[in-house]
């Protein structure tokens, strides 16, 4: 069996505070992959740290088998919301056009192919109609379901999307979920950052548990067991969290060796 | 007045007149990049980076070419580029390394590079006299004196700018949209940010001697939000801002060459308007007419819009009273006291709906409804007491509250959303106050063909 992930001993501080320590997972080709958690449990670091956007003290990680350098083209990765500018002068079109660059580099003009992959990802999230709106022109859901577009039109192999449901009516991620079954049907792998726990056994088949350490990793009938949710979302971290805040409190103040 | 081509032939404007359409051109081709970066602030504080580098060029070219205006040229830009490339690391440095935002950051580093640059004015105006004059040209601007082999420098440093920012349109599109998405391509935020900085100094730089370094700041700006209101696009919005750049240095040149003269002729004393403040004047001209006409949020289309919307209302209000008196009757004509009674209209009104083809004129004192009149007036009864229906039962608004939004629904409903809402309500046949409501349009028609 291939896997699609592996991570060892991946550790992430921000500053002098470790927000995820010592993570030893592997995840097989194929699967739908929830990471789960409460809140502040480092489920967007997780990803944030595998796709390299934060340093890792330590660890290692590889995607079927090969460092982050080697495989970014094949990884595509869906932002939260919040994140984006709405104002940002860019058409519907053209943002689906943006996830062909990872493959035309730079300067290469687009082809006959990457328009019609960007056409096909835009009517597979049933945004065809709207492809010369700006994005702010969008409700919520369609928003959500245009970054989809994107990552689709990347033709990655391994696909990280953080809260694609956060915000989004019920028909949006009714079609969301559709196409990422349909994917997963492809042999992609997708991992999504997920909070809801009512929803979660029926969307996974995998589960990542976490709570600034790794609870468990696994299939979804083995991970989503209540012994294992009363330890990830339980009350017995929340001491880590206080000293954390208290660790960060003193970080404000002059640190060792700039002194 | 002077001929538009003169400005480009005559040997005494010509070179002002392109230097400065092409300093402003750059300029406002960037400016699309700063400000969606939301970084305006940036070419202010650029240029004012500039000064101790201007001051230092100026007294080093004294010593070391003093007699050779070309090479004292070369040697200023070179000045404030380096100094303000300098800065724009400085900026960057604070960011990273205390992590201050962008604006204390960029607000620092102006001031202690501004302040520095004062320092030496003085010390120049004490020792330097006659660089002291010159340092105003630069600072400010001398378009008069530049001459046609100014030309050639500015038009090499003016393609270089657009080159690179063609170049690169798409990592930098990528970098300022979305960051993340730029890494997770492989985009190199730090290469890219400083070729974006080394073409928005060069920019600055060029505007020494031509605009005037510190009004250059209103070049990134001005022409950029214009652009924005009539774009969706990065693209667009980038060509365009470039061609609003152009023509307010253009309309600059032209505007202070020809009130100058006009004025000195008139006073009798030579007065001349500067070029720089008249082209900032002419780009937030430019820029208060977008605002007012734009079709994104221009206050005049905005305004016509109402306007319409409300003169509709006043017809179509006017054709429901018509209708329902008429219809009351089972009559199609009213007479013109009839129609005084019910609803005191405007001769206008009367006229739009002959217009409109819903009313025609039988004599001197009688009217009547057309077929499409009919039809029209009952489509505005239906959607008015249709949405009172929906408003009850699934709004559960009580019934004597319904009619004032009914009143506005009825004229914006479309065709669509009135089968969805006879649909969805059962087709009702009664209003909540009980009164019929007029069939469609479709099953009067069919009602008509039936024998």
């Amino acid at each position: 069996m291939h896997l699609a992930l592996k991570v060892t001993d991946l550790t992430v501080h921000y500053d002098a505070i470790p927000v995820l320590w010592d993570i030893n997972l592997e995840v097989p080709c194929g699967k739908f992959v929830g990471i789960l958690g409460p809140n502040g449990a480092g489920k967007s670091t997780f990803i944030q740290a595998l796709l390299g956007f934060i340093p890792k003290v330590s660890g290692n990680i590889l995607f079927s088998g090969h460092h982050l350098s080697k495989i970014q083209r094949k990884l595509a990765y869906m932002p939260q919301r919040a994140s984006i500018d709405w104002d940002f002068p860019i058409t519907v079109k053209e943002l689906v056009a943006m996830g062909r660059f990872n493959r035309l580099g730079l300067f290469k003009r687009a082809q006959e192919h990457d328009k019609k992959v960007c056409r096909d990802a835009l009517e597979l999230v049933e945004l065809l109609p709207f492809a010369d709106r700006q994005i702010s022109k969008l409700s919520g859901g369609q928003q959500q379901r245009l970054f989809l577009a994107r990552a689709i039109a990347q033709e990655a192999d391994i696909y990280f999307l953080d809260e694609p449901l956060s915000g989004v009516d019920h028909a949006s991620e009714d079609i969301i979920m559709n196409i990422l079954r349909t994917m997963q049907l492809q042999n992609k792998t997708i991992f999504m950052v997920h909070h809801d726990l009512n929803t979660a056994a029926k969307f996974f088949d995998w589960a990542i548990l976490l709570n600034l350490r790794l609870v468990a990793s696994g299939p979804m009938g083995k991970v989503f067991v209540p012994h294992l949710l009363q330890e990830a979302y339980g009350k017995s971290l929340l001491l880590y969290d206080e000293v954390a805040r208290l660790a960060e409190k003193r970080a404000a103040l002059p640190q060792k060796g700039t002194l | 007045m002077t001929h538009l081509a003169e400005y480009f032939t005559d040997s005494v404007l010509r070179a002002p007149t392109i230097v400065t359409s092409l300093v402003c051109f750059v300029t406002a081709l960037l400016g699309t990049f700063i400000v969606l970066r939301k970084e305006a602030l940036i070419g202010e504080v650029f240029s004012h980076m500039a000064l101790p580098g201007v001051l230092l060029a100026l007294v080093a070219a004294h010593f070391l070419c003093p007699d050779n205006e070309l090479q004292t040229v070369l040697l200023v830009f070179g000045g404030a580029f380096i100094f303000t490339f300098l800065g724009a690391l400085f900026i960057s440095f604070l960011k990273r390394k205390d992590k201050l935002a962008s604006d204390p950051a960029m607000s620092f580093s102006l001031v202690s590079f501004f302040g520095l640059g004062l320092l030496l004015l003085s010390g120049l105006q004490q020792d330097f006299p006659s660089l002291y004059r010159s340092s105003e040209n630069y600072l400010f601007g001398q378009a008069a004196t530049l001459d046609d082999s100014y030309i050639l420098i500015y038009s090499i440093l003016a393609l270089l700018i657009i080159g690179v920012s063609l170049l690169f349109f798409r990592p930098i599109k990528v970098l300022i949209f979305d960051e993340v998405f730029a890494r997770v391509i492989g985009i190199r935020r730090k290469t890219i940010e400083a070729i974006l900085f080394f073409c928005v100094v060069l920019a600055c730089v060029m505007g020494l001697k031509s605009v005037g370094v510190v009004l250059i700041a209103s070049m990134l700006i001005f022409p950029a939000i214009t652009a924005r209101e009539f774009t969706k696009s990065i693209g667009a919005q980038f060509v365009l801002s470039g061609f609003f750049g152009l023509i307010s240095g253009l309309l600059g040149v032209i505007f202070s060459y020809e009130f100058s003269l006009r004025l000195s002729l008139q006073t009798g004393r030579a007065i001349s308007l500067p070029l720089g403040p008249m082209i900032v004047v002419v780009a937030f001209l430019l820029l208060v007419a977008a605002l007012v006409f734009s079709p994104r949020q221009g206050f005049f289309l905005r305004f016509v819009r109402r306007w319409t919307f409300s003169f509709r209302c006043e017809q179509e209000n006017l054709l429901k009273a018509i209708w329902k008196y008429c219809s009351s009757r089972d009559q199609k004509r009213i007479s013109k006291q009839e129609l005084n009674e019910i609803y005191p209209a405007k001769f206008f009104s009367l006229f739009f709906l002959m217009h409109k083809k819903w009313l025609k004129k039988v004599s001197q004192n009688e009217y009547e409804l057309t077929s499409e009149g009919i039809l029209r007036g009952r489509t505005i009864v239906r959607l008015h007491r249709l949405w009172e229906v929906y408003l009850v039962k699934f709004c559960k608004m009580p019934k004597d509250r319904v009619h004032p939004s009914a009143e506005e629904m009825e004229h914006i409903l479309t065709k669509e959303i009135e089968e969805e809402l006879d649909r969805t309500l059962g087709y009702p046949k009664l209003d909540p106050h009980k009164q019929p409501i007029p069939e469609q349009e479709a099953r009067v028609y069919e009602s008509l063909l039936r024998p």
